[in-house]
């Protein structure tokens, strides 16, 4: 089983409960006017457009593909402006097992893997075996999703996985699509799914001023967070442009002031306890 | 004289500081216990380092009382009855800390205050105890106004350590340092927790490996001074440290290093250490006469004295060994020094060190605010540190060899305050790596720890336009900072 790997951080305190390995894998269906990582999003057409980008010559041409040369890389990340895919040569193909052992070598100072993304869940049937071997180690495997996805997947990740962190983008379906271009309801569907599945761990929402930041709206997201089981933390992060490209790059940023207003909205609602602002 | 005089006259110090130097003064006007020419010859080339122990040792470096019997038995000679409730136990322990020699004047330990006070504390409501707690700390930074003042608590859950971690967080000062003997199977979560969500806004408590200190010292051990780990009821008569850094630098490669420049040096060391517990022992009289000892806080049966090393990065880097934390060669060589060393004091006489079987202790110092370029104990110089992985498992290889204390830092960025979960699964994978001692603080956090004493920021930019603050500690802490090994080091995670 091999997972096409955009990258590893070996440890992140904010992505689910305890010390944890974070896995983003490459690939996603959606895409967001905000995203910070677009470079995860697409996958490689092999086109090499990149090729003539990278001032070190780490990228090259191997067969039908494009190959990174991590030893030459400098981290400009200059092929990543180039690519129409939205994708990321440095991507990796690794098998399942290789992340596995990446994680036992440091597995004394971690609780688990999360997998983020990209879109996690479309590559499930790939990541499947970790989460046994994870669970054999005494140790937790959660996923960090848009909550787009098959019933399979769903299946998949709602059985293999010890708890979910979703991206809870808008409730009110006319911003949905206006920041994802897509209707939120699979997402409240998963929603409802992992809550009664006990798996609902985290959700996140990113606040971008003229979108999601009307108390009003997050009140509402508030209750409907309220009448799930579980009581899943709330994260609620504000938009940075660090990393947006396309249209996300001219709206605006929230202030510190305006992310503690809207804290204490949804605190209101479902207690300081609950909520995290970053 | 003129030095005297100069001291005398010196507007920048408060008339009890202008004592404590005079102290220093007039002990500094007699000679040198007598050691031989080689020793004094590496003293003088500043191989060997005494830390300005000074020539004529009439007190122990570190002393730790054993305050649970004081509380039992009162003070014949201060005067104090036995403490009958918390408030003659607080008020007993803030009398004799004044009484507890150490090379510093203040004392390095005030005990391990929730085995001392816990058992008082039903005689008082809660509120009352947190008071009484407050008021004590606010006391002994008052009056012991020095980084090297420590008190511990743990490894077990009592009321007296968490309100204690509470009253520090709130109080934001150096003074007093404090440590959590920690043990995973025995401390609950929450404590562990609350007492590193503390250390991130403070920088204490340190995280002391209960399990392995419980070992070498079976008798019960404190953490004391700068991350000293010493038996109950003794102490330690010196510590002298050796720089492995200059050491180094005389040798031809590692073998030359092994063969020939450890052994005569440690051999110097050794000397000078014996020497320095013998004039104290044997000449000054301090075991004769204090009342500490005559009343059994103190049992010169539990004393040591400490070999000290420093300086291992620059060491390996010498020696052509690679970068420790980087370079497998590094570790490897690292290995090789320190279990030598080892074997090595192993083979010296020790002086009057019963405390610690007829054996020099051992100690990885933590560095003072003299040395230039050079890299404290055993650890990854600042800003060189691989990832915090990779410095836990160096530490962990390298904490085993060292007895008498030996530590690392790790300083985190502020997402840790918001999962103290994840934080204390590092420390326990730390501990479980065989980290015998860790200190963590956040980056953004006005306490900090200079090499291994704590001190703020503030103070620091406050010693650029005002001098004579009441810690001298950050006196010491400005040096080390101008020495150029302790800011700014790696921020994790990233």
């Amino acid at each position: 089983m091999w997972l096409l790997v955009s990258k590893i951080i070996r440890q992140s305190f904010i992505d689910g409960p305890g010390s944890r390995m974070v896995v983003f894998l490459q690939g996603c269906n959606l895409r967001c006017i905000y995203c910070h990582n677009p470079e995860t999003r697409g996958l490689c057409s092999a086109c090499g457009k990149c090729l003539t980008s990278c001032p070190a010559g780490a990228l090259g041409r191997q067969e039908l593909s494009i190959v990174w040369r991590a030893e030459m890389c400098r981290g400009c990340e200059c092929c990543l402006g180039v690519c129409p895919e939205s994708a990321d040569p440095r991507a990796q193909w690794l098998p399942a097992g290789e992340i596995y052992r990446r994680f036992a070598a440091d597995a004394a100072f971690l609780d688990g893997i999360t997998l983020s993304g990209g879109e996690a869940s479309r590559q499930s049937r790939e990541w499947l075996p970790l989460a046994g071997w994870l669970h054999n180690d005494g140790k937790t495997l959660f996923v960090d999703s848009n909550g787009m996805m098959t019933a399979a997947s769903r299946q998949e990740v709602l059985t293999a996985a010890d708890g979910v962190l979703l991206d809870f983008k808008a409730l009110d379906r006319r911003v949905h699509r206006a920041l994802t271009g897509v209707d939120n309801l699979p997402v409240l569907e998963f929603m409802a799914a992992a809550a009664a599945a006990d798996k609902l761990y985290e959700l996140r929402t990113v606040i971008v001023p003229g979108y999601t930041d009307a108390p009003d709206s997050i009140a509402a997201m508030a209750r409907h967070i309220a009448c799930l089981p579980g009581r899943p933390f709330w994260r609620l992060i504000a938009f940075r442009r660090h990393g947006v490209r396309g249209d996300g790059t001219g709206l605006p940023e929230p202030g510190g002031e305006r992310m503690e207003e809207l804290a204490a909205v949804a605190a209101a609602v479902l207690g300081r306890g609950r909520i995290i602002v970053r | 004289m003129s030095d005297f005089l100069s001291i005398i006259t010196d507007s920048r110090w408060q008339h009890w500081q202008k004592a404590q130097r005079l102290a220093c003064a007039a002990e500094n006007c007699l000679t040198y216990p007598a050691v031989g020419g080689e020793a004094g010859k590496m003293l003088a080339e500043g191989i060997i380092c005494d830390i300005h122990e000074g020539p004529a040792p009439y007190r122990p470096r570190y002393t730790v009382p054993d305050y649970r019997k004081f509380l039992s038995q009162g003070s014949e000679f201060l005067g104090l009855s036995p403490a009958g409730d918390i408030f003659s136990a607080i008020g007993n322990l803030l009398a004799i800390y004044r009484f507890v020699p150490s090379i510093t004047g203040y004392p390095v330990y005030i005990g391990q205050l929730d085995e001392l006070l816990d058992p008082y504390l039903a005689d008082v409501d809660e509120s009352t105890g947190r008071s009484l707690l407050r008021m004590m700390m606010d006391h002994v930074a008052a009056v012991l106004p020095d980084a090297f003042v420590h008190a511990n608590i743990g490894p077990r859950d009592s009321s007296i350590a968490r309100w204690l971690l509470e009253i520090e967080g709130r109080r934001r000062s150096a003074v007093p340092n404090l440590t959590l003997k920690y043990s995973p199977a025995v401390t609950p979560p929450a404590l562990a927790e609350q007492a590193a969500l503390t250390a991130l806004d403070v920088a204490k408590p340190c995280f002391a490996n209960h399990e392995a200190y419980q070992q070498l010292w079976p008798q019960g051990y404190a953490i004391v001074s700068c991350y000293n780990a010493l038996p109950v009821g003794g102490g330690s008569h010196t510590l002298v440290r050796l720089n492995l850094a200059r050491l180094a630098g005389q040798a031809a490669d590692t073998s030359d290093f092994l063969d020939r420049q450890l052994p005569a040096a440690v051999a110097c060391l050794a000397e000078i250490i014996n020497a320095r517990s013998r004039f104290l022992v044997e000449q000054s009289q301090f075991y004769a006469t204090s009342f500490l000892i005559k009343e059994g806080l103190l049992d010169p049966q539990r004393f040591t004295a400490m070999a000290g090393v420093f300086g291992l990065y620059e060491c390996l880097l010498g020696l052509g060994e690679g970068r420790l934390g980087q370079d497998d060669s590094a570790l490897v060589a690292a290995r090789a020094i320190l279990g030598r060393c080892r074997q090595l004091l192993d083979e010296q006489p020790a002086v009057h060190c019963r405390g610690s079987g007829d054996r020099l202790a051992f100690h990885a110092q933590s560095g003072i605010d003299s040395d230039v370029g050079i890299t404290p104990g055993v650890r990854i110089r600042s800003g060189c540190e691989p990832h915090l992985f990779e410095q836990i498992k160096v530490a962990g290889e390298l904490h085993g060899y060292f007895d008498a204390g030996v530590s690392d830092i790790y300083v985190f960025d502020s997402t840790a305050s918001s999962n103290p979960r994840g934080l204390k699964r590092v420390i326990d994978g730390a501990m479980a790596s065989g980290v015998r001692m860790l200190a963590c603080y956040r980056s953004d956090a006005d306490l900090i720890r200079i090499t291994g004493y704590l001190v703020k920021r503030s103070d620091l930019e406050k010693l650029g336009r005002q001098p004579g603050l009441h810690q001298a500690t950050v006196t010491l802490a400005a040096g080390a900072i101008a020495g150029g090994t302790v800011l700014p080091r790696a921020v994790r995670p990233g």
